[in-house]
């Protein structure tokens, strides 16, 4: 599903370039369930990025279900960000001024889904994560855990290929973490690909594979243990 | 604590350049409007306010009408000496007569004859000469500075002699120059002893009103008591039954002009509709200020509160914060002051008044400014300061971003304000534009194009040698011309009771008139050379008198008209004929008034030559004219105007008004968007997490630009529904003041809304197309 050849990313700055990334080789089959890992900084969250198209690299290879990504226009990235690629967040990031029916539907305004469809979609869904008594509430009104589901939700109802998850688990106490775990592993099972940013070997255990990244590169080795 | 709160505030303005930029031009140009209008409104309001005891002055009215006999100052002097011991007439020459000293000959149009008691009613102090005798014999005549510079140059003008009308005239004064703000001014004062050598018996009329009579009150004297004493003058000298006399304040004159007055008077609905729009311009401004600083307030809610948990009392804070809002209005005020001294010279320009800043009464103007500025900051720096002040401390420490949205309906509410009124603006400038447009194109009833107008002096010669030039058309001679108030005389009808004798405007004409001018007839027949009969008894009359009169078939009807009687003392038949046609109406008169009856006749009483030029350079055929005028009347002066220019000079008011409400509309629009593009900014950086988040979730370019622009348009659709009633109502109410008028086309209202939608929109967008092609990533990067 995502073949990355040498991937760079770098930043230039008076004559001095400062590498996030660097030579990146990356191959994710559908169906996977991958745990990045590693201390901050090392560029984690920039992978991340552009494995969403929400980044470019700056050089190297990036080949999303077979397209080169690098050559695609802008429009193609666009369409594809939108129908294969979900996205949940550290800070939740919902909409302050939405109801968590709104929230939810939002992704779907955007994809030109039907009214009534796009009723029954989120209705599935609230449904699904048990939050049908939560739709009219606003985000400020709920824990953590239950926005963080609320993100969940919302990044899966226009049911994507690839879900992106970027320390899902930070803001949260463990009790909540395992609960979007499960969650998690259960849309794995269901055949979601997913790929998630996080510092917690708890969490990474979820997953079928971990890649440890350190100052922009792939390492085999458990970055943790040498701090 | 000062030192803290002032380093507090340059580091605030300092740090948000755009939001600083934004109030400090705002209130700038706000201030810099309103000082302008300011000093405008100051100097038409100044009118005649120079003279000492000005209040003390008042002019004579009989009834509404300003002219009256020259009998009443000399008899109420005689009668009443301890009421009227200082009272002065003016007769103003009104065409140009030449004045002449040696080799120099000019034709002047500021002469007025006048009592010696002109220096002791009026202040116009004597640069040279004696000020009791200066008037004091028959054969004298006073100068103006100008006018002694432009006759004398370096010479000593006193003891020199001037000719007028013939007579030698000795200078025996040089006054300064009568001020611009004067209802009336003159450069020549010539006795009125002189004028009794023309008018012989006419000085004893009771019935010859062209007279300004003014008179300066003793103390405690009250007007009333004058007013009686002249109707009991008038019972005892005149036959006549005169209108119940008024005293006017001097002061009132300018903007409260009487009937057939004496010169240019001004609009007080225009100083009150301009002042009103340069505060309403401020007041936009203000509220830039007002919603800019509630708005950006929320980053300074930490400060606030720490301020707040350090032990500061809610009105240190309210002062800290007025305090900067007056030091942003002193910074708009220096803006201003910049501003001002710019384009004021334009202005005064433009307008013909000598508007200056008063820096002279230096510490007036400097506690003047700084006192508007003190009030224009706590005006628009209050509200700000108490929603500051009024954070609890610890909800503003927690900075929680759902209380950034609050006093959001309070913004947009004055923001569509701030739209109603540049939507009713543009509305009132369009209908101003397209009024003035209206009467510059209307037709006239009359072709005022290619038309010379110029002196009748020997005028059958002079006529016989224009109309063999190619480049005349024709030529004819009237007593007036359109653009000309024409004079009232008595008429009377076969209809009439015998005693009745109304007054009708009367113009004596050549024949020829009616052709030169391009008049239609409606009826019967124009005046014609060859018919005798049309010079001794025919009249033409408009449709207006026509009506007046009754008369559905007018021609051939029976009319006398009435004159002064050889000696001067009543009235008597002047000239007895019959209606030989009538003329279609023609606007003579100001658009503003409906076409008054006239009627015409021919007479070779005339002092204006018509003539009306082919197609060809008209100053070409003007230089031949004038060639030719100086062969057939050597040694007169001559002079002329093009008919349209007068005319157009007519509406020169309205024009003025117009441009100057245009260049107003600007500015507060300009002002607005400022406001709008501040609100926007700070609006789209609140924003820019949800926009993120929306572009992560698949929002497109599009989609965001909709998202922020949808609710500019909803404020924009507001403020058109507030605006659109309001201004078609007060237009219409201003149109009432034309007879004729346009009607407020529905053009107008889509113009005004797409126009502000348009302006609104385009502000807008710099930001929100900035905000929508961000890299989300930028913005959701919160960790």
């Amino acid at each position: 599903m995502i073949q990355l050849r040498n991937i760079d990313k770098y930043i230039d700055k008076r004559f001095q370039r400062t590498f996030i990334l660097k030579g990146i080789d990356l191959d994710i089959e559908e169906g996977e369930f991958v745990t990045i890992m590693g201390p901050s900084g090392a560029g984690k969250s920039t992978l991340l990025n552009i494995l969403g198209f929400l980044d470019d690299a700056s050089e190297g290879e990036y080949k999303f279900l077979g397209e080169p990504v690098h050559n695609l226009s802008e429009k193609k990235k666009s369409d594809y960000h939108k129908s294969h690629i979900g996205f949940v967040f550290q800070a939740y990031h919902l909409i302050d001024e939405l109801t968590v029916y709104e929230n939810i539907e939002m992704p779907l305004l955007y994809r030109k889904v039907k009214s009534k469809q796009r009723k029954a979609m989120v209705a599935d869904i609230l449904d699904r994560f048990n939050i049908v008594a939560k739709k009219d509430l606003f985000p400020p009104q709920l824990s953590g855990g239950q926005q963080q589901v609320v993100g969940v939700a919302r990044a899966i109802i226009g049911s994507p290929k690839l879900l992106l998850a970027d320390e899902p688990t930070g803001n949260l106490h463990s009790e909540q973490s395992e609960q979007i775990m499960e969650m998690f592993k259960k849309l794995n099972d269901e055949g979601v690909t997913i790929i998630q940013v996080t510092h917690s070997e708890k969490m990474a255990a979820y997953g079928n594979r971990i890649i440890n990244l350190k100052d922009g590169a792939v390492v085999k080795e458990n970055p943790y243990e040498e701090e | 604590m000062l030192r803290n709160y002032l380093k507090i505030a340059f580091r605030h303005l300092a740090k948000n350049k755009s939001y600083t930029f934004i109030n400090t031009l705002g209130l700038g140009v706000g201030l810099a409007a309103c000082i302008i209008i300011g000093l405008w409104v100051n100097y038409e309001l100044s009118y005649d306010d120079y003279h000492q005891n000005s209040d003390q002055i008042y002019r004579v009215l009989n009834g509404d009408v300003a002219a009256i006999p020259p009998t009443l100052a000399p008899a109420l002097k005689s009668d009443y000496p301890d009421l009227a011991e200082n009272v002065v007439r003016y007769w103003p020459v009104k065409s140009p007569s030449d004045i002449i000293y040696e080799d120099k000959q000019f034709a002047e149009r500021n002469i007025t004859f006048t009592d010696p008691e002109i220096f002791d009613v009026f202040t116009h102090p004597l640069v040279m000469g004696d000020k009791k005798t200066a008037l004091s014999s028959s054969h004298r005549i006073v100068i103006s500075e100008s006018m002694a510079e432009k006759y004398f140059g370096a010479e000593n003008p006193l003891g020199k002699t001037m000719n007028m009308w013939g007579q030698d005239l000795e200078v025996s004064g040089i006054f300064e120059d009568v001020p611009l703000n004067s209802h009336h001014r003159f450069d020549f004062l010539v006795p009125i002893d002189l004028l009794q050598t023309f008018m012989g018996n006419m000085m004893q009329n009771w019935t010859w009103s062209g007279f300004y009579t003014y008179i300066k009150l003793p103390e405690k004297v009250e007007p009333a008591q004058v007013e009686t004493a002249i109707a009991s003058i008038f019972d005892k000298y005149s036959e006549e039954d005169f209108p119940a006399p008024q005293l006017q304040p001097l002061n009132d004159i300018y903007f409260e002009p009487a009937e057939k007055d004496i010169a240019s008077t001004g609009n007080f609905s225009y100083v009150i509709i301009l002042a009103t729009i340069a505060i309403v311009v401020l007041v936009v401004a203000c509220i830039n200020f007002m919603n800019l600083s509630t708005a950006y307030s929320t980053m300074r809610k930490k400060e606030v509160g720490m301020r707040k948990t350090l032990g500061a009392q809610r009105n240190q804070l309210i002062g800290q914060f007025l305090g900067e809002a007056i030091l942003l209005s002193l910074m708009g005020l220096s803006v201003a002051l910049i501003l001002v001294e710019v384009s004021l010279p334009f202005f005064s320009n433009f307008t013909g008044s000598p508007l200056t800043m008063p820096y002279e009464h230096s510490w007036v103007t400097i506690l003047g400014f700084a006192g508007f500025a003190l009030f224009v900051g706590t005006f628009s720096g209050s509200y700000p300061a108490f929603f500051l002040s009024r954070f609890k401390p610890m909800s503003a420490l927690k900075q929680s971003d759902r209380t950034a949205s609050s006093g959001g309906g309070l913004r947009k509410g004055l923001v569509v304000f701030q739209f109603a009124i540049s939507i009713f603006l543009i509305v009132a400038a369009l209908t101003v534009y397209s009024q003035i447009n209206f009467m510059q194109e209307k037709d006239l009833g009359f072709n005022e194009e290619k038309v010379i107008i110029t002196g009748a002096e020997n005028y059958q010669n002079m006529k016989a040698e224009l109309e063999k030039m190619p480049e005349v058309q024709q030529v004819s001679a009237a007593q007036g011309v359109p653009g000309q108030r024409f004079p009232f005389y008595p008429i009377q009808t076969n209809e009439m009771a015998p005693d009745s004798l109304p007054t009708m405007r009367t113009l004596r004409v050549n024949p020829g008139f009616i052709e030169t001018l391009g008049m239609k007839m409606a009826m019967g027949r124009s005046f014609e050379e060859q018919i005798p009969t049309d010079a001794t008894q025919a009249f033409v009359i408009n449709q207006a008198a026509a009506n007046y009169l009754g008369w559905d078939d007018p021609v051939g009807k029976e009319i006398s008209w009435y004159n002064f009687s050889e000696d001067g003392s009543s009235f008597e038949v002047a000239k007895q004929g019959e209606v030989i046609g009538v003329v279609d109406d023609f606007n003579y008169a100001s658009l503003h008034n409906p076409v008054e009856p006239l009627i015409m006749h021919v007479s070779q009483d005339i002092n204006m030559a018509i003539v009306r030029l082919n197609a060809g350079s008209d100053q070409q055929t003007l230089a031949k004219i004038r060639e030719t005028w100086n062969s057939v009347t050597p040694g007169s002066y001559f002079w002329y105007y093009f008919l349209d220019d007068e005319l157009d000079r007519q509406y020169g008011a309205e024009q003025k008004l117009g441009q100057v409400f245009g260049g107003l509309t600007l500015l507060a629009l300009f002002i607005a968007c400022l406001g709008l593009l501040g609100l926007t900014t700070y609006s789209t950086q609140q924003r820019t997490k949800e926009i993120g988040i929306r572009k992560v979730m698949g929002a497109g370019v599009k989609q965001i630009l909709v998202l922020l622009n949808t609710e500019v348009l909803k404020m924009i659709g507001i403020a058109l529904i507030i605006a659109i009633p309001i201004a078609w109502y007060a237009m219409n109410q201003w149109l009432t003041e034309f007879a004729y008028r346009i009607e407020i086309g529905f053009g107008i209202f889509i113009f005004a809304g797409a126009s502000a939608l348009v302006i609104a929109l385009l502000t807008v967008s710099w930001q929100s197309i900035k905000a929508a092609v961000a890299n989300p990533i930028d913005s959701l990067r919160s960790e």
